[in-house]
């Protein structure tokens, strides 16, 4: 516990209401090519994130979700519509808000430690502090003996920790992660989900997870939000009802199966399933 | 149909080891040039052709022995060897700083790649009577001759390299805020590194194939110099020993070329190792 205070600063204080949106998207609208070829990814588009929750978005392939993530990371510019990260419009990039790829994207030319070190190299901070963070970061995911390894010595589960961990040493107040653990055995991802609940828990940061998997939503998240394909729009979003902390076996009782059901019938209203 | 799945049952320990001869890689090629070279020496002895037209292994030798005694070898090949260094030098820098201004100025590129793709299809080889000419008869026309020879793969293939680099770490270094500076260094420059090392073995033997034409062109020192007296006074003999050392500077130079690679390089050779660990 006392190292991840260390590690990771709280951000947010105590009495600060949960509620106050940190992500605000409206009609937000991307359009990718021009003319006839143009395509819409997402349009008309209204969320609210608040700051502290998990949020997961649900959709199926092709719903705009990977678009949604990279307007708000600042990769990529909207068409039309407004996208604010803490009240502030997004024009860039931005120190606050961290990206977890779907693949770990690790650089092979790097031994884990400095790849999970260098948001701390780009955004200048403390080298000294950075190292210190990285390396409790590293055994707070288990990899604190692979630290001086190379990525290639490491299994997909194992590199995909270590994006995580780079994620968590940028320590933005924001984190984008676009279905982090989709290329994993279902095992491992299975503990990799209880593992990222638990880094959630103690760091106070807000996540905002793309998946597409109904289960994982529904066990992680506090707020679900239902995309729709062509063009990719917020349909629904859900509140689960489900105590903290979260465990696989709450998967099996009838408050899970409620939610499952209700993701089910309008995934076969849309005829992906 | 039993069969089968009684072997595929038995536990791997009970297996009996593949039994072969473990000989080292090298013997077989080897065992195979000797016999090439007594080939060789026994077919001209016997076919009595005159060493003039094609010499015996041992009338090469003996060549290169008394002018080994002599000491005439070692100020050619440093005049060669000279040019040929400076030259790489210079071509593979100028490939590099040239490539990426090609992969990261759009205008530059329009501008100017045109004019490249034209002067690429060229033999630059051509040019050397006309560097003899600018540059005078000696070391600086060599060293311009090598240079151009060594700056095309190398550019051609950093412009590659560049352009290879994944998205989604390019992206992933943006994301962090990362400047093009830092995505040129962190990224780019790191995927173009292969690429790279790849044209500059091809240099190398670009280099001396420069140096050499240079030097039949317009020179009075170096290999090629000894190659051009060498079919003056039909000593064919000396041509061939002078060959010898060329394709040994050639090997030499591309192995630690090679060597220089897989040591900058080494995350590849880490992901291209047969998996299993």
């Amino acid at each position: 516990m006392s190292v991840i205070q260390n590690a990771i600063n709280l951000t947010g204080s105590p009495g600060q209401t949960p509620a106050s949106p940190v992500i605000g998207l409206e009609g937000l609208t991307v359009t990718y090519g021009s003319g006839a070829n143009a395509v819409r990814a997402v349009e008309g588009l209204d969320l609210e994130i608040r700051d502290g929750e998990f949020f997961a978005i649900l959709g199926p392939s092709g719903c705009g979700k990977s678009t949604l993530l990279k307007v708000v990371s600042g990769l990529l510019a909207a068409s039309e519509g407004a996208v604010h990260v803490d009240g502030r419009r997004v024009e860039g990039p931005q120190a606050e808000v961290g990206l977890v790829f779907q693949a770990p994207t690790l650089l092979p030319w790097m031994t884990i430690r400095q790849n999970v070190m260098l948001p701390g190299k780009i955004l200048k901070m403390d080298p000294a502090d950075t190292a210190r963070r990285a390396d409790e970061i590293l055994d707070l995911v288990g990899l604190g003996k692979f630290a001086d390894s190379y990525p290639s010595q490491l299994s997909g589960g194992m590199a995909q920790r270590a994006g995580i961990a780079r994620g968590l040493v940028q320590d933005a107040r924001v984190m984008l992660m676009d279905e982090p653990f989709g290329a994993l055995d279902a095992m491992t991802r299975e503990r990799m989900n209880m593992d990222l609940l638990d880094i959630w828990a103690r760091s106070h940061k807000t996540i905002v997870f793309i998946t597409h998997s109904i289960g994982e939503a529904i066990l992680m998240a506090d707020r679900v939000a239902l995309m729709c394909p062509r063009p990719g729009r917020v349909v629904e979003v859900v509140d689960i009802d489900l105590p903290r902390p979260r465990t696989p076996e709450m998967m099996s009782t009838p408050e899970f199966g409620h939610y499952t059901r209700h993701f089910r019938d309008y995934f076969k209203k849309l005829g992906e399933l | 149909m039993s069969d089968h799945i009684q072997t595929r049952t038995t536990p791997l320990e009970q297996q009996p080891a593949p039994r072969s001869f473990h000989l080292p890689q090298w013997v077989l090629p080897a065992v195979f040039f000797v016999g090439l070279i007594i080939l060789w020496e026994v077919g001209i002895k016997w076919g009595e052709v005159p060493s003039y037209i094609v010499p015996a292994p041992s009338d090469i030798w003996n060549a290169a022995m008394r002018n080994i005694s002599r000491g005439l070898y070692p100020p050619h090949i440093w005049a060669t060897m000279q040019s040929v260094l400076i030259g790489y030098g210079a071509g593979v820098l100028g490939g590099i700083v040239l490539g990426t201004l090609f992969a990261e100025i759009r205008l530059f590129e329009r501008l100017v790649f045109p004019l490249i793709v034209a002067l690429q299809s060229m033999p630059k080889i051509a040019l050397a009577p006309l560097f003899v000419m600018w540059f005078g008869y000696g070391f600086t026309s060599k060293v311009v001759t090598v240079t151009l020879m060594c700056l095309f793969p190398v550019l051609v293939n950093t412009v590659t390299g560049l352009k290879s680099a994944d998205p989604d770490r390019i992206s992933l270094i943006r994301a962090m805020t990362g400047s093009r500076l830092q995505v040129f260094r962190y990224v780019k420059l790191p995927s173009a590194a292969s690429h790279i090392f790849a044209a500059m073995q091809v240099a190398v033997v670009m280099a001396l194939i420069g140096a050499l034409v240079a030097e039949f062109v317009g020179s009075d020192r170096g290999l090629g110099i000894l190659i051009q007296n060498g079919q003056l006074n039909l000593d064919t003999p000396g041509i061939f020993a002078v060959l010898v050392i060329l394709s040994a500077l050639g090997i030499g130079s591309t192995a630690i070329v090679r060597y220089v690679h897989g040591k900058v390089v080494f995350w590849e050779r880490r992901a291209d190792r047969p998996s299993g660990e």
